[in-house]
């Protein structure tokens, strides 16, 4: 489907995701549509498991267009990010032509295109399918301050500089998905640039219809009891990691493997490692607690 | 109210779109020209007379943090209402905290307005009991001694070597790690140029990511002002530092502490240390600390303490807390104002709780001295 028809309005982006099973609020789906209007990356923050990195995914798809997916962590560099020359394809083609070329030959044919090997955000810019691209910057809160500073000009300006070749301009600027787990709070100049969206934790509503979308085979009555009994696990307040909609979905999906239709204690006792994740927290619902909660399901 | 035709309107319109951007930033949101320009390219996509779009739009454009999109979803259910412009408070009034107990026992929040909105993550957290010993208002803040606050900056830098647990730019010579072109290449000179013995480098750890807890109670008072300096060279020494502090309520600070010089932050620091009430309960505001933002804690955080460990809560739970925190965290740092005093013994009830989950353990004094302090020895 042709991408200004997919994010060509609010309805159409909400249809979009729909299509793709993602159940998404009015507010999500007009930043959507206005990253995608104004050429601006979507800064996504919320808690882990709510559907941050489903987005990309779905507007990929949604889109037709490639997902090209750029995973942080600590100490990621240029290298991870934006491109590398390949050395060991440099270093043989010396060799090769080391008797017959002159030195000054040599150095301007490796440092070509042909030998530059082009990691997510250079692949992104330099994308030429009928579709642009959708890059997904994920969990952009686990690299360092100075990774933000290498975005800039990326996310800015869709372009990149390399010193031996010179500018690369994007050929059709990507949609742009950044998520952040907010472990820390990024800086001003990267926020600036960006559209942003906070994704909190569903109401019941809205839950037992992502239920209904992502786990197929799951009755009504069932699908209900389960999203109320996550709700209630999520309001304890002594919890370290409350289960996010991927941990429910997780439930759900072994529930229903088990060929369980139904909530009983001994059921949750050995399956509550799906939904809760820390070993304190499991510590702290123990078989009262849980009793507890399903009387209150 | 809305304007029924903006189109026809663009002057009164552009009038009531200034005052909408002046009101966030009374309400703490730093919108600047960029996102004013985005908001009035969105409004070319998103009609104003579609109240719902508007709002959308103004959110994901001016927004840029949870708390942010509270008060951006507040002030414009507020401002784009049928009253008139001149009717809604630019500077919200703050009012004094109350010197009385209420009825229930329980004291309101003073500064955080409740906010129609569904997004429910906490700008603060407040236990908001009430206590006899509550201040007055205001916490005020003097400068330390320029010598003493570049002491306290020596310190810093210090306990940021002592307890770093992330990456630098720096690398030392390891058996794993990256091929270190430059020595390989070296090397190689002495195989006729062939790379047999590849070398590899690491970074060396030379980073620290701090979580500063200030209790600012009422029998912390006298040490304030050194506090203050040394909560500020922190932050400025240590890049990923997030400052919070608790008494009765947690309350962070760490945007207060953001991009001014020493004496010019102390008027917002003093002004965002909120004084809720005294009688502290260190356990209780640990545990709100670690249900609010326990994501915080990880296993290169090094949480820093500084408290005097009078607390009048349960010390059996402060214990539990800082045992948490132990467990989580990469180191536990507890700085205790009267730890440098001469025959000092760490015998309140809450001190002997937590010291046992306590790495290291110091005075204020320990980052100012450059040798012979604990934090030297370290």
């Amino acid at each position: 489907m042709a991408i200004s028809k997919v994010l060509g309005s609010v309805d159409a982006v909400l249809d979009a995701m729909a299509g793709e099973s993602y159940v998404a609020d009015r507010g999500l789906a007009t930043a959507v549509f206005l990253a995608a209007k104004l050429g601006k990356p979507l800064l996504v923050e919320g808690e882990p498991g709510c559907g941050k990195t489903e987005i990309s995914k779905v507007l990929a798809a949604a889109t037709g267009g490639e997902l090209i997916r750029l995973q942080c962590y600590e100490g990621l560099d240029a290298n991870a990010a934006l491109y590398e020359w390949n050395y060991a394809k440099q270093l043989l083609t010396i060799r090769l032509h080391e008797r017959e070329r002159k030195p000054g030959e040599l150095e301007t044919e490796i440092f070509d295109e042909r030998f530059l090997l082009r990691r997510p955000l250079l692949k992104a810019l330099t994308a030429d399918g009928p579709v642009p691209p959708v890059l997904l910057i994920d969990e952009v809160d686990r690299a360092d301050e100075e990774f933000e500073g290498l975005l800039l000009e990326v996310l800015s300006e869709y372009q990149i500089t390399i010193p031996e070749i010179g500018t690369i301009k994007a050929k059709a600027v990507p949609f742009v998905v950044i998520t952040s787990n907010r472990t820390r709070e990024l800086s001003d100049a990267l926020k600036r640039r960006c559209l942003y969206a906070y994704l909190d934790f569903p109401s019941l509503e809205k839950e037992i219809a992502i239920l209904r979308r992502k786990v197929p085979g799951l009755e009504d009555g069932f699908a209900l009891d389960i999203a109320t009994f996550v709700q209630r696990v999520r309001g304890e307040e002594d919890l370290v990691k409350r289960p996010g909609i991927a941990e429910t979905l997780d439930w759900a999906a072994a529930l229903l493997a088990l060929g369980e239709r139904t909530i009983t204690r001994d059921l949750v006792e050995q399956t509550l490692g799906f939904l809760v994740k820390d070993a304190q927290d499991l510590k702290a619902l123990p078989s009262e607690r849980i009793d507890a909660l399903l009387r209150t399901t | 109210m809305i304007p029924d035709t903006p189109a026809h309107a663009p002057a009164e319109f552009l009038r009531r779109m200034a005052g909408f951007f002046g009101l966030l930033r009374s309400r703490g949101v730093p919108v600047g020209v960029g996102s004013e320009l985005d908001l009035a390219r969105a409004l070319e996509h998103v009609s104003p007379l579609d109240r719902q779009g508007f709002q959308d739009g103004s959110r994901c454009t001016l927004a840029k943090s949870p708390a942010e999109v509270a008060i951006v979803d507040a002030a414009f259910d507020a401002y784009w209402s049928m009253s008139p412009v001149d009717e809604i408070d630019v500077e919200e009034p703050r009012r004094a905290p109350t010197s009385r107990p209420p009825a229930d026992g329980r004291m309101e929040s003073i500064s955080t307005p409740a906010m129609p909105t569904g997004i429910t993550f906490p700008i603060a957290i407040r236990v908001g009991v009430y206590s006899p010993d509550a201040p007055a208002g205001g916490h005020p803040l003097s400068p330390v001694d320029p010598r003493c606050l570049a002491a306290m900056r020596v310190g810093a830098r210090r306990l940021r070597r002592a307890v770093a647990s992330l990456p630098g730019r720096r690398s030392r010579p390891a058996r794993h790690g990256e091929i270190d072109l430059r020595r390989t290449l070296r090397r190689a000179g002495r195989t006729s140029g062939e790379w047999i013995d590849l070398r590899r480098v690491k970074k060396r750890r030379s980073r620290a990511e701090l979580l500063v807890l200030w209790d600012v109670s009422g029998s912390m008072r006298d040490h304030d002002a050194v506090l203050a300096a040394l909560v500020y060279s922190l932050r400025r020494l240590v890049r990923r530092t997030r400052v919070f502090a608790f008494s009765t309520e947690v309350q962070e600070l760490t945007p207060a502490l953001s991009g001014l010089p020493y004496r010019a932050s102390l008027e917002p620091l003093a002004r965002a240390i909120d004084p809720a009430g005294g009688g502290t309960r260190i356990g209780r505001c640990l545990r709100d600390f670690r249900r609010g933002f326990g994501r915080l804690v990880h296993p290169w955080t090094t949480v820093v303490f500084l408290s005097d460990g009078w607390d009048l809560g349960d010390t059996d739970l402060l214990g539990r807390e800082v045992a948490w925190f132990h467990e989580k965290a990469h180191r536990i740092v507890w700085v205790n104002p009267y730890a440098g005093e001469a025959g000092f013994r760490p015998e309140t009830a809450g001190m002997e709780s937590a010291l046992p989950h306590v790495d290291l353990f110091l005075a204020p004094s320990d980052f100012e001295t450059s040798s012979g302090s604990r934090l030297a020895n370290r």
